[in-house]
């Protein structure tokens, strides 16, 4: 086992890239590592030769078709959706297969600076020799358009406006001016960006319609059904327990169904068989959430317990991740618990549990 | 041997192909799957009057109606072929079992899905295909079969599906049966013509079943069960919705105005300008309805369109690739954002239209049938008669029809109101309580006729066309009133199986609404259903608990709703009445909570004076006001503390309502006077525009009860100040009222 703590994806899927490229039959665009096929069995699963590709998005294959298919006409992806429904995954895997490096990645953040979208200086050599190549210091895109590969761009919504249009004019003549060198950098072929943006957060800044223009825009779905869900949340947990090391045994199959049930109750707004209207939480309750929120509780029943998840590391690990805005979200678990968990069968002891947790 | 060519019905692929078949066989007789007892239609069909879509509509002549459809467009192969037939003079006929005997089988089946078509029912080989190619079955035909470029490649490609359809198939009776009678007019048509000189035209799955193999002893056993159902048929106006939307068989066109495009571009020769083209029509739609869309998003659509072609696989884009890009560049990644154009692109508005007199619908059959049944046939004239329907059984008569003989023509008379064919007006009547009565007005036009026929795009008999479009309303209703009021319709037309859908719509509806307005008005219409009992033979059982709860939720938010604007004042006056008059006819609705309601409104400071005012009004009237706290009230309300204007509202309000009580009490006359006088000029003229609204629809008498009490507040004889109140206006008052149309009314 590797000691860091998260391997890219690129690193950890090694070998499964080696047996596509391998394998490869259908032509490759110019820049790309695999062809578009080869991508999206990468990302959707399936075989090549004799390697088994491991599935890393499991929803709609024809969302990732239409990614991939944007990337192929050079035109930039802007991937939305609520929190937790896999878009920076999605991009990182997106280009680990496509150029075999995930890493040309700028986090947005309010404090992102148009300098860190384009290129700044090593004000140190900049003051010893003058603008030249060498004090140059190139962003993630600017590397990607001199090697023809993909940038990313993780959480654009949350750079300030002026920022974020720093990239229209990347994007439509694909080239960067360096003014101080009086030098101009066109793109080479296979220069693209992903971003993802999210919909539901706080503080994020709304994207110009100029700059929307330049992207495609793909929305990832919350999970369509139960079943995927709990097949996401499954993998998940096991690859993340596998990573971290931990002792307790994976959550059985009701644990995961319970959990899941709840969040996508509350994510919906009303209960699966659609007769009970629901109030919604301030929090978003995504998959993810519903994966961190297993994992947690490994770790506790681990750590602490007997090495087994119980109903009582479930609620607390439940009432964490629901009850986001004390006033408000309190209620609507109270709500929830009472109208919905209360009638349920064999969910007694878990209602025990979380009411007394909740009072 | 006869020559046969297997086709996907309403492809445009075939439609083009066919015609080039029946130019290198140059056949004798053309041979087309359809009903062989109803080949007299063909001649209409193809006549240059009818413009498709249309259908050919078979029905039996006894209730209970059940029809079979055989639907065309301007594509459909078999239209091409009957087509080319008509126009080459050739003998051109239906090969399938007449519709009589499908009538008939469709009656030993009664739960059997509608056959409107001679597909292939059997699912599964499409969810079969579906797993082998991993696309849908509309987006693999159109790949494979769509985007052929040459006469041998469809006819290649057409015979390797049809071939693999069947042995992915389970054998079933149907078509067994089916198959054995077309090989049986094949054997006879090859006796009449040379063999080689017969085209039959049939679907893919079928030619494998018919070509090449002999009628046989078998087959004629098979033949001999069949049995007949007495049954008629017409040529139908069809229209691409219901192409689009009823069309339950895998071979239907899930989306008739693409492959309108699909077909044309393909007689211009100009296929690969169809991907553009849609995606213009979607830009198109957008830009006239105020969305933004730019040619270099349809431009980036159709490369990206391009793309995911090649990468699923195809020549060219299909209807999925073509929506997904255009989700992607137009719609900023949710269909929600163009799903109207999509729909306006995809499955179009266009209805067909026949020749006169060729039409007679199941609809109009049905129609007719009905009014000699209900014994209104002697109403469908040009001259408008009253007839008074009493809807109570009655008791006097022996069979039940005649018992409910009144009832019945209600429910049809309302029917034919959903449906929107004015035949019968409902008379509005004055006794607001005789729920067993209803009048109406008779008239028969031909506007009407037309109107039938229309309908029968809805469904095939009355009723079932009026479900449909209850139905339909109640997917598309906005607000829970709307909804209550579809509701009501479904009970005024006694369509017991609605019922449920409708509680469930009023249910999703009054989940999110808001307006207590709205609220109010739904109130009134399920209290009307429910006060009509069991009169019209409708459990109205599950509409309470419904009340119930709009009824609490109004009492609930009725006094934040009321304060308000005058405007909306007035809509929420019009709920109150309706809440009382709920209140006063269920005894299970919470009074208590209601008067409750009345006095915190007719007390509040911050309500619309003139809600506060009718408030009271509906407390004085329910006798839950004491005289004291009426006189005090007025007191109040009629102060100097209070605003002129605010005064004169209240007033209005109290005096939407019993009013012959406010006459008979001297003391709401006195103070009433005494308010008028202390004011001062401006806020006269203020109050002045209020009192002449709240006067203007007194009866004279009460006018003159008011002069009345007027005069003997003010000390003036009865005739004088009746003369005052009741004598024209002379033109000095007229112009002063009329400068008061600028008044400005401030925050009134």
């Amino acid at each position: 086992m590797s000691d860091t703590l998260r391997l890219t994806a690129e690193e950890l899927y090694k070998s499964e890239l080696d047996a596509l490229i391998a394998n490869e039959t259908n032509p490759v665009p110019t820049g790309w590592k695999m062809s578009p096929r080869s991508v999206l069995t990468y990302i959707m699963g399936g075989k090549s030769g004799n390697t088994v590709i491991t599935p890393k998005y499991m929803g709609d294959k024809r969302i990732v078709e239409i990614c991939i298919a944007t990337l192929v006409t050079d035109r930039a992806l802007l991937l939305i959706g609520e929190p937790g429904t896999a878009k920076s995954w999605l991009s990182e895997h997106l280009t680990a297969a496509i150029n075999g490096c995930s890493t040309r990645v700028i986090q947005g953040t309010a404090g992102t600076t148009e300098e860190q979208i384009r290129y700044s200086w090593n004000y140190a050599m900049l003051l010893a020799k003058g603008p030249s190549h060498e004090s140059l210091v190139k962003s993630p895109v600017y590397n990607a358009m001199e090697t023809g590969t993909i940038a990313r761009i993780e959480e654009i919504s949350r750079c300030a406006s002026e920022v974020q249009d720093a990239l229209i004019s990347i994007l439509s003549e694909k080239r960067i001016s360096v003014p101080e060198l009086n030098e101009e950098i066109a793109a080479k072929k296979g220069f693209s960006v992903i971003a993802t943006a999210n919909t539901r957060d706080k503080g994020v800044n709304e994207m110009s319609s100029a700059l929307k223009r330049r992207f495609n825009i793909v929305v990832l779905p919350a999970p369509a059904d139960m079943e995927t869900e709990i097949d996401i949340v499954n993998t998940r947990v096991k690859q993340l327990a596998d990573s971290f090391g931990l002792t307790a045994s994976l959550p059985d199959r009701t644990a995961v169904e319970r959990v899941v049930t709840v969040f996508r109750e509350l994510r919906n707004g009303q209960t699966l068989d659609g007769q009970i209207k629901l109030k919604q939480t301030s929090g978003v309750l995504s998959s993810a959430e519903a994966i961190s929120l297993l994992v947690n509780s490994m770790a506790l029943a681990g750590s602490f317990g007997n090495g087994k998840i119980s109903d009582s590391d479930l609620a607390a690990a439940l009432q964490g991740a629901v009850v986001k805005d004390e006033s408000k979200d309190k209620l609507c678990w109270t709500e929830y618990l009472e109208n919905v968990m209360r009638k349920r069968k064999g969910c007694a002891s878990l209602y025990a549990e979380c009411k007394e947790r909740n009072s | 041997m006869a020559e046969y060519f297997g086709v996907r019905h309403l492809s445009p692929a075939c439609a083009y192909y066919v015609t080039e078949f029946l130019e290198r066989v140059k056949p004798e007789i053309v041979l087309i799957e359809g009903p062989s007892d109803l080949n007299e239609l063909i001649a209409p069909l193809c006549s240059l009057e009818t413009e498709l879509p249309a259908a050919i509509l078979a029905y039996t002549e006894k209730a209970p109606v059940r029809t079979v459809l055989w639907p065309y467009a301007e594509f459909s192969p078999e239209y091409r072929a009957m087509k080319w037939a008509v126009k080459n003079n050739k003998e051109v006929m239906f090969c399938d079992l007449p519709s009589s005997c499908l009538l008939s089988e469709d009656k030993d089946e009664e739960n059997s899905e509608e056959k409107e078509n001679n597909a292939p029912k059997s699912v599964s080989v499409y969810d079969a295909l579906e797993k082998i190619t991993g696309s849908d079955h509309y987006s693999f035909w159109e790949y494979t079969f769509e985007q052929c470029e040459s006469y041998e490649d469809l006819i290649e490609a057409v015979s390797e599906y049809g071939k693999n359809l069947r042995e992915n198939s389970e054998k079933d009776k149907h078509n067994q049966i089916r198959e054995a009678y077309m090989r049986k007019l094949i054997s006879e048509c090859e006796k009449k013509a040379s063999a080689d000189k017969v085209a039959v035209i049939t679907g893919a799955f079928h030619t494998y079943g018919i070509k090449n193999i002999p009628y046989t002893d078998e087959d004629k056993q098979l033949l001999s069960g069949l049995t007949k159902e007495k049954s008629k048929a017409t040529l139908m106006p069809y229209s691409y919705y219901r192409l689009s939307s009823r069309s339950g068989y895998g071979a239907g066109s899930k989306a008739p105005a693409y492959f309108e495009i699909l077909w044309k571009n393909r007689l211009s020769n100009t296929l690969k300008n169809s991907a553009p083209e849609y995606l213009s029509k979607i830009a198109l739609y957008q830009r006239s309805n105020g969305y933004a869309a730019s040619t270099a998003e349809v431009i980036e659509a159709t490369r990206l369109a391009e793309t995911l072609a090649s990468m699923r696989g195809g020549k060219a884009p299909n209807l999925a690739d073509l929506r997904d890009a255009a989700v992607t560049c137009m719609g900023h990644g949710s269909f929600g954002e163009i799903s109207l154009a999509c729909a306006d692109t995809e499955i179009g508005t266009k209805i067909g239209s026949l020749p006169e007199g060729t039409v007679c619908t199941s609809v109009q059959e049905d129609f007719t049938r009905q009014l000699k049944e209900l014994k209104l046939t002697k109403y469908r004239s040009a001259s408008a008669e009253d007839i008074e329907l009493d809807l109570r059984e009655n008791l006097r008569v022996k069979t039940e029809k005649s018992a409910f003989l009144d009832l019945n023509r209600s429910f049809f008379l309302h029917r034919l109101r959903v449906l929107n064919i004015h035949f019968g007006e409902l008379i509005p009547r004055h006794q607001d309580n005789a729920t067993w009565a209803e009048a109406w007005r008779l008239q028969w036009s031909p506007e009407a006729e037309i109107e039938i026929v229309e309908a029968s795009l809805q469904g095939d008999t009355v009723c079932g066309a009026a479900e449909n479009i209850l139905n339909f309303r109640l997917a598309e209703s906005q607000s829970v009133s709307e909804a209550a009021a579809i509701l009501s319709d479904v009970f005024m037309c006694g369509l017991s199986d609605c019922v449920k859908t409708a509680v469930m719509a009023v249910q999703r509806q009054a989940a999110d609404c808001t307006s207590a307005a709205d609220t109010g008005n739904a109130v009134g219409e399920l209290s009307a259903i429910i006060r009509f009992g069991n009169l019209r033979r409708i459990d109205s059982e599950p509409v309470c608990p419904l009340l119930e709860k709009l009824f609490l939720r109004f009492c609930l938010s009725a006094e934040t709703a009321a304060i308000c604007d005058r405007a909306a004042a007035t809509e929420i006056i019009g709920a109150l009445s309706q809440i009382n008059n709920a209140c006063l006819s269920h005894d299970f609705l919470d009074e208590e909570r209601f008067v409750r309601l009345l006095e915190n409104l007719s007390d509040s400071e911050f309500a619309n004076p003139l809600i506060s005012g009718y408030a009271c009004a509906v407390l004085t009237e329910r006798g839950k006001i004491s005289p004291e706290m009426l006189s005090a009230l007025i007191n109040r309300k009629l102060s100097k503390g209070t605003s002129a204007s605010d005064g004169a509202l209240w007033f209005e309000g109290l005096a939407k309502k019993n009013r012959r009580s406010l006459i008979s009490r001297l003391s709401i006359w006195e103070k009433l006077c005494s308010f008028t006088q202390e004011l001062d000029d401006e806020e006269f003229k203020s109050v002045l525009v209020c009192l002449r609204r709240t006067f203007s629809d007194f009866t004279p008498s009460e006018k003159s009860d008011i002069a009345e009490n007027i005069g003997e507040v003010l000390g003036i004889s009865k005739e004088t100040a009746a003369e005052y109140i009741t004598a024209a206006i002379t033109e000095e008052q007229q112009q002063t009222l009329d400068e008061l149309d600028d008044f400005d009314f401030g925050d009134i």
